[in-house]
């Protein structure tokens, strides 16, 4: 009798089981959270050792780090002279001044990205969906630059920081991507708008000239010794 | 069994579900902002929603990893709470408190859904006061109480040894009738279990020791296909991909480590209740059958994610392997554990079990053959570890602040050993990875700690009733003892050297003195265990048969 109803459930069970038509996923493994990059770190522990007071660390810092094995490699086209000023105003611990070169290194890195993401907007032998991954990723990155100099980029020029800021928020949307914690799930599930990358390359473009336009600026006016106009002394 | 049953399932459905689950979650939280004290600015709330949603996720984990462990740990130790806990007024209370141990688990479900209803910090202080504290205290105390048995028992023994007249011997102790124990399971099941936990210890040690060698195997065939993986070009963007996929790599390794030692003890703990409580033959047969094979191919599912992912990319080789094998192993280990529930319920509402006569009077006989328990310092030992082990989880979530300001002390107290600048934001970040770490290797001791106390158990009962050569089962129960009692410490030192030697340093001490020669021996252990389980299968020729 009990033999019978545990072999119904057991075939009820496997009915059951082979009815499952949509495949189940996996296992989770954790959530994969982006991190600072060498670069990010290290311009961030120059800024602080030179906020703290401590000009020898930062100058330490700045000399064994990758910033400066990256502005030596870029060093014809980054604005001239930007390592020795940087490492003088390191030296001279003027806080305003180091910041503000390190903002014309991170916008000289957003600009870089997103030309790279124009550029791949624009080949043909990559699908329409893989380029316009490639474009996002590079965005993406472009965007973790920006983000760490916007603070001195805004103090400078509050209208170039708006255009920027709007600019990665209209290029992704362009892209069908969006600039949003994809922790965020309910807004992340939110149908993404078709992309148009006629829009996207035009409005990368106006952030590039914007880009060029802050790093002439803010170069004369490191160089004049006016950052500290605007960006505090502490 | 129940608790094994409900605990695989919700990792099973915390899988499949987890788009949902994550959609209901952000749901609720928004739906109640007061509670959660959402402020209407994105910026703001996007990382207070994202931590409420991923804390609702943790609960749900650990109720998939103690519901398992813990049923386990309620299995064997009432197991043993029958067999040496001596008076019965004694044994009935260490029944109780190790029967109000099982919502333990449960208290993690309460903690996801109060998270929600409550908010994050009311939420999960109403969990840990009403279930967790309580349940979580009471196996504490009920595996004190069975631990301070064995070693009464173990005391008892030497002076009866040492002395003319012997002490009287409880009769908790005494030789029990034969329909009062476990049965033996067939041989083959036995060395599926042993395999199975003997590879994932291998998996488990040689993913720490080669973990650089494994991370650069993954990249290198990452970077042949850059396409596949949608590599750009820039090395910023790239090395984020390439950590992305050497994580996903790593931690499908980590879960074959897991899952491999938890379903190995699940397939041995499930073939136990199978031979005493299962009284049809054929049940008793397809149930073995969906327990091992169901059972062992599963953990194999993560192996083969982890080394299709940087050949097919992520997804895809999720996908295959989920097709291929986790889905359909796991559904029948599933399937195995859930039907088996159904005669172990009949034999509760009647208050009985598959009797003697009941079994069948063919040509096997291994239902017949009642279980000898292993060694008592080996018993001694698990109980022991198993107390610490708990104590420890309780520790690391209720002592956490405490225990972190010692350990920032520590570090500051060494900034040489650290390279602490004395800039804080530049030494935060170095400080809050050192924290971290020793918190993680806490952690590490409660896991291997519970896992490799429910491997020195599994692996006494087996060595003692599988193995023929009483010498070959004595070294293994003494490796089992020594090396399972010794290992998990290797964490616990890591952890608290960590902020005086620094990250490498403790681990290269921890490594060479506690984890590579106890570690070692564990892995001897079972490897040994199963070398002799397959050779007497092979020269018996019987897989069904249990009989030593």
């Amino acid at each position: 009798m009990v033999g019978r109803s545990v072999k119904r459930v057991l075939l009820a069970a496997l009915v059951a089981l082979a009815g499952m038509s949509t495949p189940a996923t996996a296992h989770h493994v954790g959530a994969f959270i982006p991190k600072d990059d060498d670069i990010t770190r290290n311009v961030k522990e120059i800024k602080f050792a030179v906020q703290a007071g401590r000009p020898e660390l930062a100058v330490k810092l700045f000399d064994d780090g990758i910033v400066h094995a990256t502005m030596e490699k870029e060093e014809k086209r980054l604005p001239r002279g930007l390592e020795d000023r940087l490492r003088g105003a390191l030296r001279r611990q003027d806080v305003p001044g180091a910041e503000l070169r390190l903002a014309i290194f991170l916008a000289f890195l957003t600009r870089e990205r997103l030309l790279d993401a124009g550029t791949r907007l624009h080949r043909p032998d990559l699908t329409p969906e893989r380029r316009q991954e490639q474009a996002r990723r590079l965005i993406n990155a472009a965007w973790r630059y920006y983000n760490l100099g916007d603070f001195a980029i805004s103090a400078q020029d509050a209208r170039m920081a708006v255009d920027v800021r709007m600019g990665f928020e209209d290029a992704q949307t362009y892209l069908g991507g969006m600039m949003i914690d994809p922790m965020w799930a309910g807004a992340a599930a939110a149908k993404p708008n078709p992309p148009d990358e006629g829009k996207a390359t035009a409005v990368i473009d106006g952030m590039v000239r914007v880009l060029a336009r802050f790093m002439v600026m803010a170069a004369r006016t490191a160089d004049a010794g006016d950052a500290g106009r605007f960006l505090p002394r502490r | 069994m129940l608790l094994l049953a409900l605990g695989a399932t919700g990792g099973a459905l915390m899988s499949a579900l987890q788009p949902q689950i994550r959609q209901y979650a952000t749901e609720r939280v928004f739906a109640a902002r007061a509670v959660h004290s959402l402020s209407g600015s994105r910026a703001y709330d996007a990382d207070v929603v994202a931590e409420i949603v991923f804390t609702v996720e943790a609960g749900l984990s650990f109720f998939h990893t103690h519901g398992e462990g813990m049923g386990l740990i309620l299995l064997f130790a009432s197991t043993l709470v029958a067999s040496l806990a001596w008076p019965p007024k004694l044994r009935a209370g260490l029944h109780w408190l190790l029967g109000f141990s099982a919502l333990f688990p449960v208290g993690y479900l309460a903690y996801s859904a109060l998270v929600l209803l409550c908010g994050r910090d009311r939420g999960i202080a109403l969990a840990e006061r009403v279930l967790l504290i309580p349940s979580g205290s009471s196996a504490i105390l009920a595996l004190a109480g069975l631990a301070g048995v064995a070693g009464l028992l173990l005391v008892n023994g030497r002076v009866r040894r040492g002395r003319a007249r012997p002490l009287p011997i409880p009769a908790a102790t005494r030789v029990a009738p034969p329909e009062h124990c476990w049965r033996r399971p067939p041989r083959i099941v036995v060395l599926t279990a042993a395999l199975l936990i003997a590879l994932a210890e291998l998996g488990g040690a040689a993913m720490g020791r080669f973990k650089p060698e494994i991370d650069a195997f993954t990249s290198a065939r990452v970077r042949e296909r850059p396409e596949l993986h949608g590599l750009v070009g820039s090395l910023d963007v790239d090395a984020e991909i390439l950590e992305e996929i050497r994580v996903k790599a790593d931690g499908g390794l980590r879960l074959f480590h897991l899952h491999g030692e938890g379903v190995g003890l699940m397939i041995f703990a499930g073939a136990l209740v199978v031979a005493t409580c299962v009284s049809a033959s054929w049940l008793r047969r397809a149930l073995y059958a969906g327990l091992t094979v169901g059972g062992f191919l599963f953990p194999f599912g993560y192996v083969m994610w982890s080394a299709l992912t940087p050949f097919h990319g992520v997804e895809a080789a999720r996908r295959i392997a989920a097709l291929s094998v986790l889905v359909p192993s796991g559904a029948l280990f599933l399937l195995a554990l859930w039907v088996l529930l159904f005669p172990l319920g009949r034999a509760l509402l009647t208050r009985r079990r598959a009797t003697v006569e009941e079994m069948p009077a063919g040509p096997v006989p291994e239902a017949m053959l009642s279980m000898r328990r292993p060694v008592m310092v080996l018993v001694a030992a698990a109980l022991v570890l198993l107390v610490l082990a708990e104590a420890a989880g309780g520790v690391m979530t209720q002592a956490k602040v405490d225990l972190d300001r010692w350990r920032r002390a520590q570090v500051e107290a060494w900034p040489i050993v650290h390279g602490l600048s004395g800039v804080r934001p530049i030494d935060g970040p170095v400080i809050d990875t050192v924290l971290s770490r020793a918190d993680f290797a806490l952690r590490l001791f409660h896991l291997h700690g519970e896992g490799v106390a429910l491997v020195m158990v599994a692996g006494g009962i087996i060595a003692s009733n599988f193995i023929s050569s009483r010498l070959v089962a004595g070294v293994v129960q003494t490796m089992l003892a020594v090396g399972g009692f010794l290992y998990p410490f290797g964490y616990l030192a890591w952890s608290l050297m960590m902020p005086v030697l620094g990250l490498r340093a403790a681990r290269e001490v921890a490594e060479v003195f506690v984890w590579a020669p106890f570690g070692g021996a564990v892995v001897a252990a079972m490897s040994l265990t199963v070398l002799v389980l397959a050779g007497e299968l092979l020269l018996r020729g019987d897989a069904w048969s249990g009989d030593p």
